[in-house]
């Protein structure tokens, strides 16, 4: 095999994927694929939902759960 | 240069077709998974960086230009996801020791697979590629395996056609070293 000549290269074998990848990558990009042609207000909503409101809840949540447990917790100490 | 083929699948994709999308996949899926798996050394984060890739084709399908040349688009969202998880990888200290293994990719094809001549030839080359550095692995994958055109291959990369053409001159000087090492130390063996 001649290094300087690219076509070599070319030699390499493509891989296939795996049937359970194949049926996990097409699933989750068909769902994708609808979720982005649907109404534009939905996609919005959707986007809004899994990157703002449930995360900023998830934080609200935390935080708000770590201020009960350290006022709690200085009450048991007066 | 783009396949001909691929306006009425780029149109259907527009348009969110499911078939058109699998056909898409049909035809690149070997190709895009081989370039990551080559990219990253490492089947489970190949796998990953693979379902990233055909995720955001379909959620950009209805943005794609009429005009796409979609093995372009996926490779170099392929290309740019690997990179994001580099990144990534450098931030998050508990991943460094599988970075430092990323950053030698162990070389696909086992000896027990390199019985025949062709078969050895295949696993020298594959061995000289993963140990390559990450930069001069990309463009030999691109031009060398994918056989992309040296233009296409810049824009996949984000660099200038001048950038791409020294970066694959060095790198094909250092596949040559590497293949020469692996000969040397073969005959040093026999």
């Amino acid at each position: 095999m001649n290094p300087d000549d690219l076509r070599s290269l070319s030699q390499l074998p493509a891989e296939q994927p795996s049937a359970e990848l194949d049926r996990r990558v097409r699933r989750a990009a068909h769902a994708e694929l609808s979720l982005a042609m649907g109404p534009r207000w939905r996609v919005i909503g959707t986007l809004a939902w899994t990157r703002v409101a449930l995360p900023a809840g998830v934080a609200v949540t935390v935080v708000g759960y770590l201020h009960w447990a350290f006022v709690a917790a200085n009450a048991l100490y007066r | 240069m783009r396949d001909p083929t691929e306006k009425p699948l780029v149109d259907a994709l527009r348009r969110g077709d499911e078939a058109a999308f699998d056909a898409v996949y049909a035809r690149y899926r070997a190709r895009v998974l081989g370039f990551l798996l080559r990219l990253s050394g490492r089947r489970d984060i190949a796998e990953d960086l693979f379902q990233e890739t055909w995720v955001k084709l379909a959620r950009h399908a209805p943005r794609l230009q009429e005009d796409t040349d979609l093995a372009a688009w996926l490779f170099r969202v392929a290309r740019n996801a690997w990179v994001s998880h580099r990144r990534w990888s450098m931030l998050d200290v508990s991943r460094l020791l599988s970075l430092e293994e990323e950053s030698q990719p162990t070389p696909r094809t086992s000896d027990a697979e390199a019985r025949t001549d062709a078969a050895r030839a295949v696993a020298r080359l594959e061995r000289a590629i993963a140990s390559l550095p990450a930069g001069s692995r990309e463009v030999l994958l691109l031009v060398g395996v994918e056989g992309f055109e040296q233009e296409a291959a810049a824009a996949v990369l984000g660099i200038s056609y001048e950038a791409l053409r020294q970066r694959l001159a060095r790198a094909r000087a250092q596949l040559a070293e590497r293949l020469a090492m692996v000969e040397t130390k073969k005959e040093a063996l026999a």
